[in-house]
């Protein structure tokens, strides 16, 4: 009988120390309002490539990490204002920080300002930035903006004058606000040659940081760790400590900030917003942000050439149902590029109704008459469109099928083949392998930026993410035209004209503007807000109980 | 014994030369691609483009990229990560440990209990426990491990809230060996339930063989007690076709840990995989793949020769 | 020689429907395989017919099952995608027994070099991880649940390689086998009709458990993107879609998971009690 006792030993061993580690000395709840009240922690569902703020991809984890260690010349607050963070005063024209003619920008920096590591920080470090993002040999986040500077002075250690080729309007907000990136030390890159610059060790372990925080620990996979900068110049945070959780299933993101262990939760999708709404500790903001979902038609599709079958899907299109029922009300349809939260938003230009016989009788003038099972037909030739986006997505793929359905009673066959984000982004879109795909354009706070990568004729892949390739003869002018001026109402005049033509043409079909969601348990002192990421008013943040 | 060792080692090279082959060709032949995450990034340009494929050495030929890659292999280097330019066996030993502390315990975990139950159900056939243990294991072996996987978390996470769901310690607290332990028991059970299963039969089925032999009877006859009947007897003998599951079964963990680790955000090799896959992180990819095809011919190899030192009447010359 | 072909015959299912787990299997295939063939026919409901006033209602008398996130029948659509996921699961067995089958008789009976290359390569195949022939083939195959199936039948072709190989060494030296060849039957012929329908019985077994596993498979490949497109339901892109909705809407996850499980079981039933009877 001894193999029977010993298994039963064994078994009991187990179910002892099953039994101790489930119900432990602390329960997890109780855990958690342990944890040290000078730590939050947030929930990253990707982990950033590089903790080196000048160096690509573009990830919104990395930004989101990268903004508690490297301030930009920049701030921008939650209504798109800038504020001086590491500049002294923003240029204007009016305080001659801006020349007349839109080409000269000489900022002013702060002074007595330090690296966590001592040294102090000077024009030297903007130029280096500046230096190295333009460099061939390294892979920066991006160049727009810095594309367009012609010359870079350092005029004394606090002053610094960049001289553009052309007026580029957005030059502040594009290339030196808290939107993208921070600045980089010149006294530590000086030693690294530009093409080690991808690979020195400071893109997973900074040794010097200028923001309210600084690099302490990546345990890749698990964490990112940062730690209250000594020598940061402006008001010391209040949290010791800022622990990014890399967390890939976003089921147990939920669980977490329920229990309360995790403090932060971004990019929150709409079909999980009732079960935390339940939670008391959890508290949601919902927040204009500038991004929209469109469906992006591809011009090399001779189908997708005729205008009248473009405007015919947008009827055929209820998008208003689509937001009520995918996004909850949480999103304003949109009628062209333009979003409610931009300053260039034309409220008088409206999104089409929902009008299926308008589409309907738009198809028969295009010659697409109706044919056998219900679907249209011209030259013998049935009216079938592949419709893609990235898989596995939740509310796209609600989307598409809801779009499937109805442009399905107007005739309209939708086939759907979804692929794989890296595969969508990557071969699809960037290579124009589609008739119709839905994904989401973000833009800064610049309404130029997105318009002038998506719809300009000089912006079609490889040149820019113009990936249906329109090309409008109207519109580059226009976008010239609205760059070379600095001034706002100006510049507003020209959106709408572009608008108009947009609203006309539907390059695209325009869809809806999401409100960012996001989830905070028991963290105080967090504002939202649309244009920067979370992180970007770290040094307000305190832990309630 | 030791010339069946060599012999079977060499023989495994050209083997080792073939899958890294293979391998490499398929991995730089994934869709998507490295650049992937920079096409849809503000104003790329075709320049950038450009030194990007020249930087990651993607401008020459596959085959050429192969022989370099080839070189630095055998001089101990597996490259550079395309994320943040690591070298790849840095990339991968940060994530060693997670793993094995993972599997090691799922495996000890799955053959302690798959004797305990296998033996005991032998020895009652029949009985009601061995009719548990049966369906439990017919069970083990039929459940897709994600969906085992969402269940636990659904149950004992989102329902009970008496486990954690993800990683590998409560994020913000300092170490400490209980917690770890914590995290590690449901992804444990998940990833050792198909395993426990199927050796669970295994050593039932391999008992019950053994059982109705002659020379257990003759040990009964010579009124040996029955636990040392079963021990010295059976068990030894009833071990050796068990084994060689055991050996093949360690190299299903390293796939199912991929499974299990992505489900509980556990930071080890496999979730590093699959997230270098969809990154297009080829030397990452390729890294991992190459280490863990090496280590299953190993374990091949070490089935083979306990096989041989368990079993007397096998000869290997 | 047919006298006791039937003889055999019989008390080969003689024996299969005496061993209980065949019998439990059995039954199984069957409930699952008639529930959604006939299924849909007695639950009239259209898979895809999006319902807003039912989105994420709870399972009622209605919605037996509930309705998903898009207010669609749950249940109907887990018929349906039965429907589905078994044809992508016997399609893909057959492909891979095929191929196995083909691939291991050549080494088999060829022998030598011939058989040293083709094992060498069922070697390294089988060394690679199933997960990267899977993703690299969904690229090169259009979408669609036939090329879904043809994706797992090509990625499970090694096993079944192996065993008819090693039938095929063990019969080759048997005596009816020299003497078809005595009597100067040509080699393909001796194959086919001595020693296959001797060496097909594992290759059934095996194929049993394929087919379960080809249906795990499926739901693999929808969770990495690759899986039958929607609108058209598959246990695994059920199983996959219902991952964002765990706690709010948790039949979604469980009804079409069990659903694999209790399919996969059958399998796996009938495969043991086939290996007992043959």
């Amino acid at each position: 009988m001894s193999a029977n006792t010993t298994a039963k030993a064994a078994a009991g061993v187990l179910a002892l120390l099953f039994a101790t580690l489930a119900s432990g000395p602390i329960a997890p709840a109780a855990a958690q309002s342990a944890s040290s009240s000078d730590t939050a922690v947030v929930a990253m569902y990707e982990e950033p490539a590089s903790l080196n703020p000048i160096l690509g991809p573009q990830m919104d984890f990395a930004t989101m990490v990268d903004l508690t260690m490297f301030p930009n010349l920049f701030g921008v607050q939650p209504d798109g204002k800038l504020t001086p963070d590491l500049a002294a005063v923003v240029p204007t024209v009016q305080n001659g920080g801006i020349s007349k003619d839109g080409l000269t920008y000489t900022f002013h920096l702060r002074a007595h300002v330090e690296w966590s590591d001592g040294q102090p920080f000077t024009a030297q470090d903007v130029l280096k930035t500046y230096e190295l993002l333009v460099d061939p040999h390294v892979n920066a986040l991006t160049t727009a903006g810095f594309n367009q500077v012609a010359k870079a002075d350092v005029l004394d250690p606090q002053t610094i004058r960049f001289t553009l080729k052309h007026p580029y309007a957005p030059f502040l907000t594009t290339c030196w606000s808290a939107v993208q990136m921070g600045i980089i030390p010149a006294h530590i890159f000086d030693k690294v040659a530009s093409t080690d610059v991808n690979k020195t060790s400071f893109n997973y372990a900074p040794s010097a940081a200028l923001g309210p925080y600084m690099f302490e620990s990546w345990k890749h996979g698990a964490a990112i760790t940062v730690v209250a900068n000594p020598h940061y110049y402006g008001k010391r945070p209040k949290l010791k400590k800022i622990v990014f959780q890399i967390m890939p299933d976003q089921n147990t993101i939920l669980s977490s900030i329920q229990a309360g262990s995790v403090n932060l939760y971004t990019f929150v999708p709409i079909q999980q917003v009732a079960t935390l709404a339940s939670n008391p500790l959890v508290k949601i903001h919902f927040y204009e942000q500038s991004a929209w979902e469109w469906g992006q038609l591809n011009f090399k599709d001779p189908v997708l050439q005729d205008k009248r079958v473009r405007q015919a899907l947008e009827y055929g299109i209820d998008r208003q149902a689509v937001v009520d029922h995918v996004w909850q009300g949480k999103a304003t349809p949109t009628a062209d590029a333009q979003i409610p939260m931009y300053w260039s938003y034309d409220a008088a230009i409206k999104p089409y109704p929902y009008d299926p016989k308008k589409a309907a009788a738009l198809l028969d003038e295009a010659g697409w008459k109706m044919g056998p099972g219900g679907v249209r037909v011209k030259d013998g030739k049935q009216l079938v469109i592949t419709y893609s986006t990235t898989a596995g997505n939740p509310w796209r793929e609600e989307t598409e099928q809801i779009i499937q359905q109805q442009l399905g009673q107007v005739g309209v066959k939708i086939d759907i083949h979804n692929y794989p984000a890296n595969i969508f982004f990557g071969n699809i879109l960037f290579h124009g392998q589609f008739q119709i795909a839905e994904y989401e354009a973000t833009g800064g706070p610049d309404p130029d930026l997105r318009i002038y990568r998506a719809d300009s004729c000089n912006a079609i892949p490889p040149h820019g993410s113009n990936y249906g390739a329109w090309c409008d003869k109207r519109i580059d002018p226009l976008l010239q035209q609205e760059e070379a001026s600095t001034d706002r109402t100006e510049r507003k005049a020209i959106f709408d004209k572009i608008s108009t033509i947009e609203h006309e043409e539907m390059p695209s079909l325009f869809y809806y503007s999401p409100k960012g969601i996001l989830a905070t348990s028991r963290l105080e002192g967090f504002t939202p807000n649309g244009y920067v990421q979370p992180t970007w008013d770290v040094t307000e943040w305190s832990i309630g109980k | 014994m030791a010339t069946y060792i060599v012999r079977r080692l060499l023989l495994s090279i050209p083997l080792v030369f073939g899958i890294t082959i293979v391998i490499f060709f398929l991995a730089h032949h994934l869709p998507g691609g490295p650049l992937a995450m920079y096409l849809n990034t503000a104003s790329v340009t075709p320049e950038q483009l450009q030194h990007l494929t020249v930087q990651l050495g993607l401008d020459k030929p596959v085959y050429v990229q192969y022989f370099e890659w080839l070189g630095k292999a055998i001089h101990g280097s597996l490259g550079n990560s395309f994320g943040d330019g690591r070298p790849v066996l840095a990339v991968i030993g940060d994530r060693i440990p997670a793993t094995l502390e993972l599997m090691g315990f799922s495996f000890a975990l799955s053959v302690t209990l798959a004797f305990a139950f296998g033996i005991l159900s032998a020895l009652r056939r029949d009985s009601l426990f061995d009719y548990v243990v049966t369906v439990l294991s017919y069970a083990g072996m039929s459940m897709p491990i994600f969906w085992l996987g969402i269940l636990v978390i659904m149950l004992f996470g989102a329902q009970l809230h008496w486990l954690p769901t993800a990683g590998m310690a409560t994020p913000g607290q300092p170490f400490s060996l209980v917690d770890n332990l914590r995290h590690l028991i449901l992804p444990m059970f998940v990833l050792a339930a198909f395993t426990l299963a199927q050796e669970s039969r295994y050593v039932r089925a391999s008992m019950l063989e053994v059982i109705g032999q002659d020379y257990i009877r003759t040990a009964r006859a010579k009124g040996l007690t029955e636990g040392a009947v079963v021990i010295k007897h059976a068990l030894r003998n009833a071990l050796i076709p068990v084994v060689t599951v055991l050996t093949l079964d360690a190299a299903y963990l390293l796939s199912g840990a991929l499974v299990t680790e992505t489900v509980f955000a556990w930071p080890g090799m496999g979730r590093l995989f699959y997230d270098s896959l969809r990154e297009g992180n080829y030397p990452v990819v390729v890294g991992i793949a190459v280490l863990v095809s090496i280590l299953v011919i190993l374990l091949n190899i070490l089935a083979d020769v306990l096989y041989a030192v368990l079993d007397p009447r096998i000869k290997y010359n | 020689m047919a006298n006791g072909d039937l003889q055999e015959r019989r008390s080969f299912w003689y024996r299969f429907f005496h061993h209980r787990n065949a019998v439990i299997g059995s039954l199984i295939l069957v409930a699952v395989s008639v529930l959604c063939i006939a299924g849909p026919v007695l639950w009239a409901n259209n898979p895809t017919t999006i319902d807003f006033l039912a989105f994420g209602k709870g399972p009622s008398l209605h919605h037996l099952m509930g309705a998903d996130d898009l207010g669609r029948d749950e249940l109907t659509r887990i018929l349906y995608g039965g429907r589905i996921s078994i044809l992508v699961g016997f399609i893909s067995m057959v492909i891979g027994i095929g191929i196995g089958g083909i691939v291991g008789a050549i080494a088999g009976w060829l022998g030598g070099s011939a058989d040293f290359a083709l094992m060498r390569v069922v070697d390294v195949a089988l060394s690679i991880p199933s997960l990267f022939l899977l993703l690299l083939l969904s690229v090169v195959f259009p979408s669609g649940v036939l090329s879904i199936a043809f994706i797992i039948g090509l990625s499970n072709w090694m096993v079944p390689a192996r065993l008819m190989r090693s039938q095929v060494l063990s019969i080759k030296p048997r005596e009816y086998v020299e003497a078809a060849h005595a009597i100067g039957s040509p080699p393909w012929r001796i194959l086919l009709r001595t020693i296959t329908p001797n060496a097909i019985s594992p290759l059934i077994v095996a194929g049993t458990i394929l087919m379960g596993q080809a249906i795990v498979t499926e739901a693999v490949m929808s969770f990495l993107g690759f899986g039958v497109q929607p609108p058209i339901p598959s246990w695994g892109n059920m199983l996959t879609n219902a991952q964002t909705f765990i706690v709010s809407m948790p039949w979604l996850a469980v009804f079409p998971g069990f659903m694999v499980f209790v399919t996969v079981l059958g399998f796996n039933l009938v495969g043991d009690g086939l290996r007992d009877a043959m």
